[in-house]
C-alpha cells in the first residue's frame, strides 16, 4: 500500500503529513495575532471568509518560531481549520507501508507525542506528524 | 424493529415532532375559545399533527409516543365531529398530553421509560367526561343535523341484521352467536382513520346488565367512555337469541383492559379488523357515500370513495401477476405523496403464536404506511395465504421487511409507474381526484408554523397550500453565508480595481453593475436563510400566561404583536428563558387579583401586551402590563438595605436607574416568594442572558399604572454593528450595544479627570467614577503611539495612565512624552492623537471605561466564532473580517473587566465616599458661600472685616507722612497720592487713636487705588461660612455682623465706603469713573 505525504521543512527537518488530512497549502500569512492565546497560535487569517489559526509548527513541535520568509507556507488541515505554518513547502512524497516505521529513540529536540511515524526516503528521514495529536488541547 | 432504525431516522422524527408539537399549541388555545363551534381547520390541523406523530412514533417503535399521540387523537377527533365540546379541561388534557409528547420527543432514547399514564388517564377521563355529559350531547346535535356520524348512546342508528359470517363465530367457540353489524361506511371510516380500534360485544342482559346492577344506558355510557358505539341493538326488545350485541369503536387496543373497563368477560369481546368488516361487503364501503349519511358540515376526513380500480400485479412468491381492486383515492393520494409501494404476503404460520398476532401485523401495516390492499385477515381465518398492499415511506427493503417482522423474500417493491399506467389506462374517475389528494398532500407538508391566524370557517373546503420547505443543515447555511461575504470582498476589490479600466472600456461597466447587484442581493438573500419570525418564541406565550394566570388566581389577557418580526435564529432560541422569566414577573408581581383590580377601577382582566418592532437596525421587544408596576425608591432602598450599593450614591440615581438596580444579582423586592418568582436570581440572569445575545434591557414602571420592559436586540448575532478601536497598529471591534458613550479627555483636563483609588486608576464621569482599563494593558501589548512627526510607531513606556496629565513622570522614565514630541515637532495637529479616547462600556449593571488609541468609528460586522484552540482567550468574544480582509478580534467587554479584575464593588466604595464628601460641602455651601475675610479694628474689642478678594493690598503708613490736600488726608506713595478714608466719618466705629502708629491703610480693589482705608491694626485673616446678620442703622457701608466663632466682626462694604468717601471729596483726586459707573450697581445689590 502507497501513502502520500505533503512535506515541508521547519528548522531544516523534514517532515510530513499524510495528504488527505490536507486541504490546500498557500501562502495567506498576514494574520491577526490573538492576545492570551496559546504561544504556538500565531494568530488568524481570513481564507475566502473563513477564519483559519495559524499553528507556528516550530512552536508546536517544540523548536524555535518561525520568521517570516518569501518561503513561508501556510498548510491548512481539512479537518479543522488550522493552518501549519512551514519555513519551506516540498513534494508530495510516496511512501510504502512497509517503508514507515514507528518514531525512533532520537528525534532531537522534536516533542516525541507529534510524531506518528517515519520513513527513510533516498537520502533523508520523513518524519510524518500525528495531524491529530498536533490539534489537541491541552 | 428499533435494531433497523437508523439515527437519521430518528433525528428526522425529532426535528418533525418539535415543529408539529409547537405548532399544536396555538392552536389548542385557539381551540379552548371556540367551545361547540370548533373551527373544523384548525382541529384538522391539529389532528394532523398528532397523526403524523403517532405515524412516525409507531414505526420507530416509540410505543409510549404513539400510544399517547393515539389517545390524544381520540379526543380530536370528538371534537372534529362535534361530540364534545372544547372546555378548558379537556385542552388542559390535550396541552398536557403535548408536553408529554415534548419531554418524549426530546430525549427520545429514554422515553420507553417515562410513564405517560398520568397524561393518558386524564385524556381518558376528558374523553368520558364529556360523552356522559348531557351538555355534550345537546351541542353537537344542533350541529350536525340528525345523521351524526356516531350513534348518540341511546338511539343507535346502525342495526344488527340476520346472521352472519362464521368468522367470529369460529373463535368465539360456539358460545357466541355471530353477527353482521350494518352501519355507515363513514363511521368505520372515520374509527379507523382516528386509530381507534373496533370491539364487538356479546351481553347477556340478564347477568352482564341487571346482574352487575346496570340498566342499558348505564351500560351504554360505559361504552361510550370506552371511545363511541358505533352500534347496539340493546335497545332493541324484540332482538332475537340470547345474545344483545355492540359495537365499541374505542382506543383500548388491549382485550384485558377492554374487559376490565367494560367489566365484562374476556370471552365476550372480540377485536375485529376493520378491514374485515369492509372486506365482508366492499360495496357498502366503496360506493360513493350517500349524501344524507355523510354530515352535514363536515369534512370528510378521506376523500374515499371515488371508485375502485381493477388491475394485475406482479407478486412475491408467486408466479402469476395478483389481480387486485384499489382504492382509486387511496392510490393517488399515494402516488402525489411519492409513496413506495410494497407488495407482499404472509402465511397464517406467520402470524401464529400470540392470539393478537394477527392485530399487531396489522398494527405494523398501517404504522409502515397506508394499506392500499389487504386480505390478511381472512387468509389468518382461513389458514392460507395473506397479500397485502402497502403505500409507505420505508424505500429500503431491508428496512421494509424488519419493520415488517418479516422473514425474507416476503416482499417486493413495485414501481409506481405500474400505478400511474393503470390508472391512466382505466376511465376517468368520478370525482376530480384534487379532492381525494388534498388532505394527503396537506398531511405531508409541515404544519403549518404560528401564528396560525384562524382561517374563516369558509375556507373548511379548501386545502391547505402547503408552503414547500426544504430542511437544511445550519452549518451549511453558515458557510454560505460566509461565501457571499467572501464574494462581496471580493467583488469591492475587482470593483476598485476595474475602475480605471472601466474608463477605457465602456462595456465593461454594465457586466460590473449586473454583477454589484447580483452580489448584494445574493449576500441580503443570505441573511434572510438565518431569520425566523418571532411568533416562533412568542408562541407559546398565550399558554403560559393562560396557565400562570390559573395558577396564580389572577386573569390576564396576552396581546402580541408582531410576531412576524424577524431575527435571527440562534438569537430566538436563547430568547424563549429570559422572556418566560419576565411574563412570569408580570403575572405574577405586576397583575393584582381581580378584585384588587376592580377597586382600583381596572378591568377585571390584566393586559399584557407583547410588542415587536425594528428601530433603528434593531428590533424591540416590550413587554408591557397594567399591573401594579415597580416603585423605583422601594427597588433603591431594597439595594441599599442588602448593600449593594451606597447612600449617596442612591440619591444620584435617577428614576430609570434606580429600577434598573433590579437588575442586580440578589435583589428581589417580592414580599413573599412564590414558586413563579421572587426569588431574586431571575433579573439578574434575564439581563445578563440579553446581553450575552448582544442586547439590552430597560425598565420603564409607574407605580400603578403598570410596568414596560424593553429589550433591544440585534437582527442578528452574525451581523451586528460595532465600534472599531485600535490599539498601536492592531484593530478591534466592540458590540455597538456594550458601547455606552465616547468620552475624549483632552490631555490639558487630564489632571482633574484622571485619578487613582487604590491602585486602580479612575476617571470622573459627571460625578460617577469609572474604572478605567487600557486596552493594551489588558492584552498584554507593547504600548505604543504613533510619532506624530515621522508616523512610526515607538514604545510608550510611562507606567500609569495618571501620567499622561503630568510631564514630569514621563521624562523620569526616560521616554520622550507625547507633549515632547508635539514641542519638538512643528506639526502641532498631532494634539488630538494625544488625547486620551475613553469608550464607556457596560457590563451588566457596572461601567466601566476601555482607553484605546484610536477610534475608527462604527461598522457592520459579521460576527464569527472563536476557534478551538483560542476559546480560552476570555478577552475575546469573537472574531470578524474587516473591510480589507484582515481579520480583526471581537472584544469582550466582561472578560476585559474580569481579566483587569476590576474590582467595581471598591470603585462603588470610593465614589460613595466622594460623593458623601461632595454632598457635605454642598450641604455646607448651601449655608452660606466659604469666604475670606480680613480682620481689622481701630480700638481692641471692635472687630470690623473686609471680604479679602475685594482688597487689592494693605500699606503701612507713617501718621507722621499724612498731609492735607483740599480737605482730604493723603499720603504719598508710589510716585502718587493716596486720599485715607476714615470709617468713623462713615460708620459708628471708634476712630484710629491718634497715637497708633504705624497705622494700615487697605486699598480695595474697587475703584483706582488711590484711596486706602484707615486703621490702627491688622488682625488676620478668616475663613467663615457664617451667615452675614443684617446690621441696623442708616449705614450702608455695613453690610452687617458675621459670628466669628463668637467674636463678632462688622463686614463693611468698600465699594459703598469709597462711594461715600467720593461724594464727600469731589474733587480733584477723581474717582475712578469705572468705580463711580460700579459703584449704584453694587448699592442696590446691598439694599
Amino acid at each position: 500500500m502507497i501513502h502520500q505525504f505533503v512535506t515541508f521543512k521547519v528548522d531544516g527537518r523534514l517532515l510530513g503529513v499524510e495528504i488527505v488530512r490536507v486541504r490546500e497549502v498557500n501562502r495567506v500569512l498576514s494574520s491577526t495575532p490573538v492576545q492570551h492565546a496559546r504561544p504556538y497560535v500565531m494568530g488568524l487569517v481570513n481564507l475566502r471568509g473563513q477564519i483559519v489559526t495559524l499553528f507556528d509548527l516550530g512552536l508546536r513541535l517544540g523548536l524555535g518560531p518561525r520568521r517570516l520568509t518569501a518561503s513561508t507556507h501556510n498548510v491548512v488541515l481539512k479537518q479543522e481549520d488550522v493552518g501549519l505554518v512551514v519555513d519551506e513547502i516540498g513534494e508530495v512524497v510516496e511512501v510504502n507501508q512497509d517503508d514507515l516505521e514507528g518514531p525512533p529513540a532520537n528525534l532531537g529536540g522534536l516533542a516525541r507525542q507529534f510524531v506518528a511515524e517515519v520513513a527513510k526516503l533516498k537520502d533523508e528521514l520523513l518524519v510524518i506528524l500525528a495531524v491529530d495529536k498536533l490539534l489537541t488541547l491541552e | 424493529m428499533s435494531a433497523f432504525v437508523n439515527e437519521a431516522l430518528i433525528k428526522d422524527f425529532v426535528a418533525d415532532s418539535r415543529e408539529h408539537l409547537s405548532s399544536i399549541e396555538p392552536d389548542l388555545l385557539a381551540l379552548e375559545g371556540q367551545g361547540d363551534q370548533v373551527d373544523p381547520e384548525v382541529v384538522n390541523r391539529v389532528f394532523r399533527a398528532v397523526h403524523s406523530i403517532k405515524g412516525f412514533s409507531s414505526f420507530l417503535g416509540f410505543k409510549n409516543l404513539s400510544d399517547l399521540s393515539h389517545t390524544m387523537e381520540n379526543l380530536l377527533t370528538c371534537f372534529r365531529e362535534g361530540r364534545l365540546s372544547t372546555t378548558p379541561e379537556r385542552i388542559d388534557a390535550l396541552l398536557a398530553g403535548v408536553d408529554k409528547l415534548r419531554v418524549l420527543v426530546e430525549d427520545i432514547q429514554a422515553s420507553p421509560d417515562v410513564s405517560c399514564e398520568e397524561e393518558m388517564s386524564s385524556l381518558r377521563q376528558a374523553l368520558s367526561d364529556g360523552q356522559a355529559g348531557p351538555a355534550d350531547q345537546a351541542g353537537p346535535a344542533g350541529q350536525t343535523g340528525p345523521a351524526g356520524p356516531t350513534a348518540p348512546p341511546t338511539a343507535p342508528t346502525g342495526a344488527i341484521v340476520g346472521q352472519g359470517t362464521a368468522r367470529l363465530a369460529a373463535e368465539g367457540g360456539g358460545e357466541l352467536d355471530a353477527v353482521v353489524f350494518a352501519l355507515e361506511p363513514n363511521c368505520l371510516e372515520q374509527a379507523r382513520q382516528a386509530g381507534l380500534s373496533l370491539l364487538a360485544l356479546w351481553l347477556d342482559p340478564a347477568r352482564d346488565l341487571q346482574g352487575k346492577g346496570r340498566t342499558a344506558e348505564d351500560f351504554l355510557k360505559t361504552l361510550d367512555s370506552c371511545g363511541g358505539c358505533l352500534v347496539s341493538d340493546l335497545g332493541q326488545p324484540q332482538a332475537e337469541g340470547p345474545w344483545r350485541h355492540c359495537l365499541l369503536a374505542t382506543f383500548i387496543d388491549d382485550l384485558e383492559i377492554a374487559a376490565a373497563s367494560l367489566d365484562l368477560d374476556e370471552g365476550r369481546l372480540r377485536f375485529l379488523p376493520a378491514e374485515a368488516a369492509l372486506a365482508g361487503e366492499p360495496e357498502a364501503v366503496d360506493a360513493p357515500a350517500a349524501p344524507a349519511a355523510a354530515p352535514a358540515g363536515k369534512p370528510r376526513p378521506q376523500g374515499r370513495g371515488q371508485g375502485r380500480l381493477a388491475m394485475a400485479a406482479p407478486w412475491p412468491g408467486q408466479a402469476q401477476p395478483f389481480p387486485l381492486e384499489l382504492g382509486r383515492g387511496d392510490l393517488e393520494a399515494a402516488l402525489a405523496s411519492n409513496l413506495f409501494f410494497w407488495a407482499g404476503w404472509v402465511e397464517a404460520a406467520d402470524l401464529g403464536g400470540r392470539k393478537d398476532a394477527l392485530a399487531s401485523f396489522l398494527a405494523n401495516l398501517d404504522s409502515c404506511g397506508r394499506r392500499l390492499y389487504c386480505d390478511v385477515e381472512g387468509a389468518a381465518a382461513r389458514g392460507g395465504v395473506g397479500r397485502f398492499l402497502l403505500a409507505s415511506v420505508i424505500e429500503e427493503q431491508e428496512m421494509a421487511e424488519a419493520a415488517l417482522e418479516l422473514p425474507p423474500q416476503r416482499l417486493a417493491r413495485l414501481e409506481s409507474s405500474l400505478f400511474e399506467a393503470a390508472l391512466a389506462l382505466a376511465a376517468p374517475a368520478p370525482d376530480s381526484p384534487a379532492a381525494a389528494l388534498a388532505p394527503t398532500v396537506a398531511e405531508q407538508a409541515p404544519a403549518s408554523a404560528f401564528p396560525a391566524p384562524a382561517p374563516a370557517p369558509a375556507a373548511e373546503a379548501k386545502p391547505v397550500q402547503p408552503v414547500e420547505t426544504i430542511r437544511v443543515g445550519v452549518d451549511l447555511i453558515d458557510q454560505l453565508i460566509n461565501l457571499a461575504g467572501e464574494l462581496v470582498l471580493g467583488r469591492n476589490q475587482l470593483v476598485r480595481l476595474l475602475r480605471d479600466s472601466s474608463r477605457r472600456d465602456p462595456s465593461l461597466s454594465p457586466v460590473m453593475q449586473k454583477m454589484d447587484q447580483v452580489t448584494s442581493e445574493l449576500q441580503e438573500n443570505m441573511m434572510q436563510l438565518r431569520m425566523q419570525p418571532l411568533g416562533y418564541v412568542l408562541g407559546k406565550f398565550p399558554r403560559v400566561v393562560r396557565e400562570l394566570s390559573r395558577q396564580l388566581g389572577k386573569r390576564a389577557e396576552l396581546t402580541i404583536l408582531g410576531a412576524d418580526v424577524e431575527l435571527d435564529k440562534s438569537i430566538l432560541e436563547q430568547l424563549s428563558d429570559p422572556l418566560t422569566h419576565l411574563v412570569r414577573n408580570s403575572l405574577d408581581h405586576g397583575l393584582e387579583p381581580p378584585e384588587e383590580r376592580q377597586s382600583l377601577g381596572k378591568p377585571p382582566a390584566g393586559q399584557v401586551i407583547m410588542r415587536a418592532f425594528h428601530e433603528e437596525g434593531l428590533v424591540n421587544l416590550a413587554l408591557q402590563d397594567d399591573g401594579r408596576g415597580i416603585d423605583a425608591e422601594k427597588v433603591a432602598a431594597k439595594a441599599l438595605a442588602l448593600g449593594l450599593i451606597g447612600p449617596e450614591e442612591v440619591r444620584r440615581l435617577s428614576q430609570a436607574e434606580k429600577l434598573a438596580l433590579i437588575t442586580l444579582p440578589g435583589l428581589s423586592t417580592a414580599q413573599k416568594v412564590t414558586d413563579v418568582s421572587g426569588r431574586g436570581v431571575g433579573m439578574d440572569v434575564v439581563a445578563t442572558n440579553i446581553q450575552k445575545l448582544g442586547g439590552h434591557l430597560q425598565i420603564e414602571s409607574q407605580p400603578g399604572v403598570g410596568t414596560t420592559v424593553r429589550l433591544r436586540l440585534p437582527l442578528t448575532m452574525a451581523i451586528i454593528p460595532s465600534l472599531v478601536v485600535g490599539t498601536g497598529d492592531l484593530v478591534f471591534a466592540i458590540a455597538q450595544t456594550d458601547v455606552q458613550e465616547l468620552v475624549s479627555i483632552q490631555s490639558r483636563h487630564a489632571s482633574e479627570r484622571l485619578e487613582m483609588v487604590g491602585e486602580a486608576p479612575v476617571m470622573r464621569l459627571r460625578d460617577r467614577l469609572l474604572p478605567l482599563v487600557r486596552l493594551s494593558d489588558a492584552l498584554g501589548l507593547e504600548r505604543r503611539f504613533r510619532h506624530p512627526a515621522t508616523g512610526e510607531l515607538l514604545a510608550d513606556r510611562r507606567k500609569r495612565i495618571a501620567d499622561r496629565r503630568g510631564r514630569g513622570a514621563g521624562q523620569a522614565a526616560g521616554a520622550p512624552t507625547p507633549q515632547e514630541i508635539r514641542r519638538a515637532g512643528s506639526e502641532r495637529r498631532g494634539r488630538r492623537a494625544d488625547d486620551t479616547n475613553v469608550v464607556v462600556l457596560r457590563v451588566g449593571a457596572n461601567r466601566y471605561g476601555l482607553i484605546v488609541d484610536q477610534l475608527y468609528g462604527a461598522e457592520e460586522i459579521v460576527v464569527k466564532p472563536l476557534p478551538r484552540h483560542i476559546k480560552d482567550c476570555h478577552c475575546f468574544s469573537g472574531a470578524t473580517i474587516m473591510g480589507d480582509g484582515r481579520v480583526a478580534m471581537i472584544l469582550d467587554t466582561g472578560g476585559i473587566a474580569e481579566h483587569a479584575r476590576l474590582r467595581f464593588g471598591e470603585i462603588r466604595a470610593a465614589e460613595d465616599l466622594y460623593l458623601q464628601e461632595k454632598a457635605s460641602r454642598e450641604a455646607a455651601e448651601a449655608q452660606g458661600p466659604e469666604r475670606s475675610l480680613l480682620l481689622f479694628g481701630n480700638v481692641s474689642g471692635e472687630l470690623l472685616a473686609l471680604p479679602l478678594a475685594e482688597v487689592a493690598r494693605l500699606e503701612v503708613v507713617d501718621p507722621q507722612a499724612i498731609q492735607r490736600v483740599a480737605g482730604r488726608e493723603c499720603v504719598e506713595y508710589g510716585g502718587g497720592g493716596l486720599s485715607l478714608l476714615r470709617l468713623e466719618r462713615y460708620l459708628p466705629v471708634a476712630p484710629c487713636p491718634p497715637q497708633a502708629a504705624p497705622i494700615y491703610a487697605i486699598i480695595p480693589k474697587t475703584g483706582d487705588h488711590q484711596v486706602g482705608i484707615v486703621c490702627a491694626g491688622i488682625e488676620d485673616v478668616a475663613v467663615t461660612r457664617a451667615e452675614v446678620q443684617p446690621f441696623p442703622g442708616p449705614y450702608p457701608a455695613a453690610r452687617g455682623v458675621v459670628d466669628l466663632k463668637g467674636r463678632l466682626a462688622l463686614l463693611l462694604s468698600a465699594q459703598s465706603l469709597l462711594e461715600s468717601f467720593a461724594r464727600d471729596h469731589p474733587t480733584p483726586a477723581g474717582i475712578n469713573p469705572a468705580a463711580a459707573e460700579a459703584a449704584p450697581a453694587d448699592a442696590s445689590e446691598e439694599a
